[in-house]
């Protein structure tokens, strides 16, 4: 440690200059201010004990220039006087010193003095490398942030369709979002939109974000079906994202050709439907759990379909708006949301709700991302984002068939729907006919498998805690098969005016049959279109028979 | 926001309580109340106190469902006002646990 010394008088000198090098200490010696003021500025000694009375420049004077040096370090100045008057006593803290000592200098008091200033230095100098430390850390994290930001953004909305009939209102919380809107084009002239929140916000809820867009785009470029879309984003995040973070979404199709939109929603708020023909407006309440909590076997995943016409407003929202809460702390609340969305056109909504928030709380001091998506389905404006529609390659309709035989092993670990329907598009390219041949062959092989192989009753699903039983019991059967099978037969023939052809699909199991009848009936009982069951099934096929009391059955779907 | 819980003697029944708002800062307290208990132990949930809960409180039930074994556990969810039930109800999280 080095002090320095600054006193007229060359016996005081003396005296300070031996106890102090006595004690360890390092010594800069000066006569006057001036020369002190300058020794300062060459040798930074970590304390001063300076006279106040000298020639050429005063204590006084040279102690407010020293501490005017030293703006980022802790330097004591201890005045060493013989003044006893009070005034010249306060004027010492007054131009900045730290404490003054009498001389003559007591030897005791003046080592106890240096002694609790080091203390204070050292703390001093501790405080002011963390914080230095700190800041540097800060700085990387930051610049960090706006890097690794910048490639999440561009990774999330990698071929984002900016469309004029899809409005956003999105406000993050931090620098990252845990919310996200994705949209794409599928091949067979149709939009899939997914607004989705991942559990808590900022750096760690966005990480997930990345896999998630990455599937969703991916596999809806390629054409698949909403449900096969999360059925595989589920899994992804099942696999990735740790047991206590998911990803709550809202998902729709909108299948332009057919005038039809499936919705899913998965843990946010109400999906709200508005017609526009009288105003009707339809709420789709959550039917599923969040995405990335169970696998996607045991996973429910049952869109529900609509038809759509010109006009229609579908609204999908994170629960961030939700929560913004008044100066009592009430959130602002669904009930409230609704009715602005309701009473708003589709032009003013996303501006009416914005407006509304911001009156009711404070929208910026908000701890939760932000994200609302208003779908406008103007056939104008939805023809301009489909553009061209792009003509998958026809492959004129050929004669054959295929059998797939499962037994016990395959049947435990192989799902052979996502392979059966890759081996059709390969044949045949039936990329338009890809939702329905997948519906139909997932419901048709499902209850298959569950009701006929492995004989589960699905009325337990409808009991109190009856989906974790089912799933239990179907992993438990699943695991005692014993020399079970199922025969999926596919076989293609022309149609006689030779524009396209006829599958007739025949799946076949070894079980005892079930009451398929029973199927149809529990799911007549959903809303119409309800995008589920052998309803459904029936409805896109020319022709569906169950036969053998159930175990075998018959689907015959045309196409061109 | 506060966590606390009560064990049986024998250690085989844990009852933990969440008051006020349940989120992110209640995430160490929540663990370190579950932590404390044998795995498999019968766990009860009173939410009786509870105002609020956001998804990461969400995220917290599953830690805990995971801890007393997953699937093959039963946890019990009592005391739940309307709007608890609500966030409960639209996660599907009466799936995983017996609210009641």
């Amino acid at each position: 440690m080095k002090v320095l010394i600054s006193d007229d008088d060359s016996t005081n000198r003396l005296v300070l200059s031996t106890m102090l090098k006595k004690w360890q200490y390092e010594v800069i010696i000066t006569e006057n201010g001036k020369e002190a003021v300058e020794a300062f500025i060459e040798h930074s000694p970590d304390m001063v004990l300076i006279d106040v009375m000298m020639p050429v420049m005063d204590g006084y004077e040279a102690t407010t220039r020293i501490k005017s040096l030293c703006v980022d370090r802790f330097v004591p100045v201890i005045f060493i006087t013989a003044m006893t008057d009070e005034p010249s006593l306060a004027k010492c803290i007054d131009v900045g010193g730290d404490d003054f000592l009498n001389k003559p200098i007591n030897r005791i008091i003046l080592q106890a003095k240096i002694l609790a200033f080091k203390r204070n230095y050292q703390l001093y100098q501790t405080v002011s490398n963390q914080k230095h430390l700190l800041e540097i850390a800060q700085e990387q994290s930051r610049a960090e942030q706006v890097i690794a930001e910048k490639i999440h953004s561009s990774i999330v909305t990698r071929g984002d369709l900016v469309l004029d009939c899809i409005q956003t209102l999105s406000k993050p919380s931090c620098t990252f979002s845990g919310d996200i809107v994705l949209t794409a084009k599928t091949p067979t002239g149709g939009i899939h939109i997914l607004v989705g929140d991942f559990t808590g916000h900022g750096l760690s809820a966005a990480i997930g974000a990345m896999p998630a867009s990455d599937v969703f785009y991916s596999m809806s470029e390629k054409g698949f079906a909403l449900k096969e879309v999360a059925y595989e984003i589920n899994q992804k995040m099942y696999t990735l994202l740790p047991t206590n973070m998911f990803l709550a979404a809202a998902f729709i199709h909108l299948d332009l050709n057919n005038h039809i939109v499936e919705v899913w929603n998965a843990g946010v708020p109400d999906i709200i439907v508005i017609k526009n023909k009288n105003a009707e407006v339809i709420k789709l309440s959550s039917s599923s759990m969040p995405l990335g909590i169970i696998s996607s076997s045991k996973m429910a995943i049952e869109p529900k379909a609509f038809e759509i016409e010109s006009g229609d407003r579908i609204v999908m929202l994170s629960d961030g708006i939700t929560d913004v809460c008044n100066a009592d702390g009430v959130a602002f609340g669904e009930e409230r949301l609704q009715a602005v969305i309701i009473q708003s056109s589709a032009e003013n909504c996303i501006d009416n709700i914005q407006r509304k928030i911001s009156e009711y709380g404070d929208i910026e001091k908000h701890f939760d991302d932000i994200t609302l998506v208003q779908v406008h389905c103007d056939s104008e404006l939805l023809s301009c984002a489909i553009g061209k529609k792009e003509v998958t390659k026809y492959i004129e309709s050929g004669e054959w068939q295929f059998e797939l035989v499962l037994n016990d092993e395959m049947l435990r670990n192989i799902d052979p729907l996502p392979i059966i329907i890759q081996l059709l598009m390969d044949i045949q390219g039936l990329d338009a006919h890809r939702t329905n041949l997948f519906t139909i062959l997932s419901e048709l092989y499902n209850n298959a498998l569950d009701h006929g192989v492995l004989n589960l009753d699905s009325k337990l699903k409808e009991e109190p805690q009856g989906f974790t039983n089912y799933y239990n019991q179907r992993e438990l059967r699943l695991k005692k098969l014993d020399n079970a099978r199922i025969s999926i037969k596919i076989n293609s023939v022309p149609k006689d005016d030779s524009q396209g052809g006829c599958l007739t699909i025949e799946i076949k199991d070894s079980g005892e049959g079930f009451d398929y009848n029973h199927l149809d009936r529990a799911k007549k009982a959903v809303p119409i279109l309800s995008g589920r069951g052998v309803n459904i099934v029936r409805s896109i096929c020319k022709n569906l028979d169950y036969l053998n009391n159930g175990s075998t059955v018959i689907a015959q779907y045309n196409w061109k | 926001m506060s966590v606390s819980s009560k064990c049986s003697d024998d250690g085989r029944d844990m009852v933990i309580c969440v008051s006020g708002r349940f989120d992110f800062s209640d995430h160490k307290d929540f663990r370190d109340a579950y932590k404390g208990a044998a795995n498999d132990a019968q766990f009860k949930l009173d939410l009786s106190g509870t105002e609020y809960m956001d998804s990461s409180a969400l995220g917290m039930l599953l830690l805990l469902r995971e801890h007393a074994g997953g699937d093959t556990c039963k946890i019990e969810i009592t005391g739940c006002s309307e709007d608890i039930r609500k966030i409960l109800q639209l996660s599907n999280f009466n799936q995983m646990f017996e609210i009641t």
